[in-house]
């Protein structure tokens, strides 16, 4: 466990930044974050060129060749095993699949995340001591605010930033985390990263776009 | 046996997605649950009677239902080739042009926000008539209504939604109060039988009958939510009209009901003279005549938790609306904020600003919080909604013939003659504004409530025409609602050259 950032992937990128390095809790809502997270598990997928968007925002597999990662290999055969039932039937709809994968993605990233040794499981008590509850922590402060850091002092400096990087940051706007992730960033470099992100190649750009949103919509009906 | 292909497996991702889908009676629960039948009953009725002094209120809430009926016939239609909870600026954006579109949705704003304000005046009545005598207190109904603005501003804040169970029992529980109520009044008419009058088509050809209409499309407020949920409806194209039709017949029957079951309760002639001089406690006093002194006491605490529950409807569709309007970039982007609650932050914050101001101002100047704030506020904002209905039907319309969507009876037939009704009803209301507000005619009031649409409209078009040589962008993408995020960002080019790709295994 050397802290090398690039072991992470963007979801787990995306859940160290939203969650207070010390206490644990959350920066943002549940639900939110939860499509931030599903959105990134398929950005992660775009990333290793395995799946692409379609003009009509559908999910297209770019091929049947899994990727190594655990997680990225079971996201990716859930879509295969979709994609290969009769065409009236699919789910191929990027909305369809962020709202799917949101109920587990939370789970599945703490999982990875803690297989890999970035956090762990505290068990404390609350209520005086009469109620027990466990939540995740990172096991060590900089793994949490790493990333942000490396980002935000290319921005200020204006320097190039590779696709990765970008689509994190993408992800973790749209999720809520622009004050995690922008610390003081200047509003020179703030309009670096708006240029970035439009810089984003088309597939990533366009998962971007629907993660927020599907969170705005979810903001606006009660069901969030 | 015929062979045909293997039974296809379901998809484990559809059952899913599926099974968190809403079926027409949850949809339909969920909109009625901001409707508040109490309400209506025991405060837009009654106080409907005795400042228009028209009899023919039963036969406007069903002559409201059939026009809405024509209206939802394209409003269903659309609501599933647009996707936007934002809806009605949505419509009339997409389907006469943005300008428009950022005038509907300014108008929206005004007029849902009148709708929640006017609520504190009832609620403060309500209150005060309950608890004043149970507590002991003598608390004027600008303190009650003071507690009740503290708490939605809170829940408003903290994005508690009511649970949608809790919210459907209180909604069950109060239509069957009313049901109750009416029985008791059609059981002992006051005149000793039953007279149909008050249905009669020529009780809408009185001079000020348009005041009618504008009370009845108040009571019907609300249905139109039911394109929010187009997106979690388990089949759009069924559920959601079936969802609407569920809601307008609901809301037309029970409220045309209630209104003659009063007017049998205190006898036609007299109705106008006991709500004029009972104002709100009308039903209750009727109540208590009939099944005895308990029932008032049921009745106010249903009147209550009825507006309660209103108020928080209300405010948070407004918060919803201003946040839909700052994702859209029509206002400034700090709208589309949200706290870690994922409540609409600023949307909720000048709400309940707005709430404040309201309550202060009535409080101060000594006004009459049932008729002047509950009941000018829901009216006037019910005109506004009138307003957006009509507008929104020539929408549908224009949609269809730009883009041949639908077919002609939902795109074309349907919403002209809801459109036809709607101007009819539209002109009529306008003109007997002042019959509607129960002021002289000619007095200021009816001239500057409704010119404050006017005056809305007039910024909002102006607003328009400066978004759009300000910002092309933002402009191009008015209307679009989830899409506008897509169609802000879709479309870039692809720069495979500029962009490094790490190995980061």
């Amino acid at each position: 466990m050397t802290g090398d950032r690039a072991r992470l992937y963007l979801a787990d990128n995306l859940w160290l930044i939203a969650h207070h390095e010390y206490s644990g809790k959350s920066h943002v809502s549940d639900r939110a974050l939860a499509f931030g997270l599903a959105g990134s598990l398929l950005g992660e997928l775009v990333l290793h060129n395995k799946l692409t968007l379609s003009p009509r925002a559908d999910l297209v597999l770019t091929t049947t060749e899994p990727p190594t990662e655990g997680l990225a290999r079971k996201v990716h055969s859930l879509i295969a095993a979709e994609q290969a039932r009769p065409r009236g039937v699919q789910v191929t709809q990027t909305r369809d699949w962020l709202v799917y994968l949101s109920e587990f993605a939370a789970g599945w990233t703490v999982r990875r995340l803690v297989h890999a040794g970035y956090v762990e499981k505290v068990h404390g008590r609350r209520a005086l001591g009469l109620v027990r509850t466990t939540h995740h922590q990172v096991t060590d402060v900089n793994h949490a605010i790493l990333p942000a850091v490396g980002i935000a002092s290319r921005l200020t400096r204006r320097q190039p930033i590779p696709a990765f990087d970008v689509a994190f940051a993408g992800f973790a706007l749209v999720t809520g985390l622009e004050k995690q992730l922008l610390l003081d960033v200047d509003t020179g470099g703030r309009t670096y990263l708006r240029r970035l992100l439009g810089g984003l190649p088309k597939s990533l750009g366009s998962l971007v776009a629907e993660t927020e949103s599907a969170i705005g919509d979810a903001v606006l009906s009660h069901r969030l | 046996m015929s062979s045909t292909a293997p039974p296809v497996a379901p998809s484990p991702v559809r059952a899913r997605l599926d099974s968190n889908r809403l079926g027409p009676l949850a949809i339909a629960s969920f909109v009625l649950s901001a409707a508040a039948p109490v309400t209506v009953v025991a405060g837009v009725i009654p106080t409907g009677f005795a400042t228009t002094g028209i009899l023919g209120l039963s036969a406007a809430f069903l002559t409201v239902g059939v026009v809405l009926a024509f209206f939802s016939v394209g409003f269903s239609a659309m609501s599933r080739r647009i996707s936007n909870a934002g809806a009605f600026y949505a419509y009339i954006a997409q389907g006469l042009g943005r300008p428009p579109g950022v005038a509907a949705a300014l108008v929206a704003a005004l007029a849902y926000n009148l709708l929640q304000v006017g609520l504190y005046g009832v609620f403060g009545t309500a209150a005060s008539a309950l608890l004043n005598p149970l507590l002991g207190v003598d608390v004027a109904w600008w303190g009650w209504a003071l507690l009740a603005w503290v708490v939605v501003a809170a829940l408003g804040f903290c994005r508690v939604d009511f649970n949608a169970h809790l919210l459907a029992v209180l909604m069950g529980l109060e239509i069957l109060l009313v049901l109750i109520l009416d029985a008791a009044n059609l059981l002992n008419p006051a005149d000793g039988a039953l007279t149909y009058t008050a249905f009669a088509p020529s009780a809408l050809f009185v001079p000020g009958a348009g005041a009618l209409f504008v009370i009845a499309i108040t009571g019907f407020v609300g249905f139109e939510n039911s394109a929010i949920y187009s997106e979690e409806a388990r089949d759009p194209a069924r559920t959601i009209p079936r969802a609407i039709f569920l809601c307008l017949i609901v809301i037309a029957v029970l409220y045309s009901l209630s209104a003659w079951a009063m007017t049998m309760g205190t006898g036609p002639g007299q109705i106008v003279t006991v709500t004029a001089r009972d104002g709100g406690e009308t039903v209750f006093n009727l109540a208590g005549t009939n099944l005895g002194p308990a029932w008032p006491t049921i009745g106010h605490m249903l009147l209550v938790t009825s507006v309660f529950a209103a108020l928080v409807a209300y405010h948070n569709a407004v918060g919803r609306y201003v946040f839909s309007l700052g994702r859209e970039r029509v206002l400034p982007a700090l709208f589309a904020t949200t706290t870690r609650s994922g409540a609409p932050r600023w949307g909720s914050i000048v709400q309940s600003a707005i709430g404040l101001v309201a309550i202060a101002v009535y409080a101060i100047r000594d006004l009459d919080p049932m008729v002047q704030l509950f009941y000018w506020g829901g009216t006037t904002g019910g005109y506004g909604v009138l307003l957006l209905l009509t507008v929104t039907s020539a929408a549908f319309i224009r949609y269809h013939l730009r883009h041949r969507s639908g077919t002609t009876w939902n795109g074309l037939v349907a919403p002209a003659i809801a459109l036809a009704a709607l101007l009819v009803v539209t002109v009529t209301a306008t003109l007997n504004f002042a019959t509607l507000l129960g002021v002289p005619e000619g007095s200021p009031l009816a001239t500057v409530l409704p010119a404050l649409y006017l005056i809305t409209t007039a910024i909002g078009l102006v607003w328009a025409f400066t978004l759009r040589t300000a910002n092309p962008v933002i402009y191009n993408t008015i209307g679009l609602g989830a899409n506008s995020v897509t169609g802000r960002t879709g479309g870039i080019e692809d720069t495979t050259g500029a962009h490094e790709l790490r190995d980061h295994r």
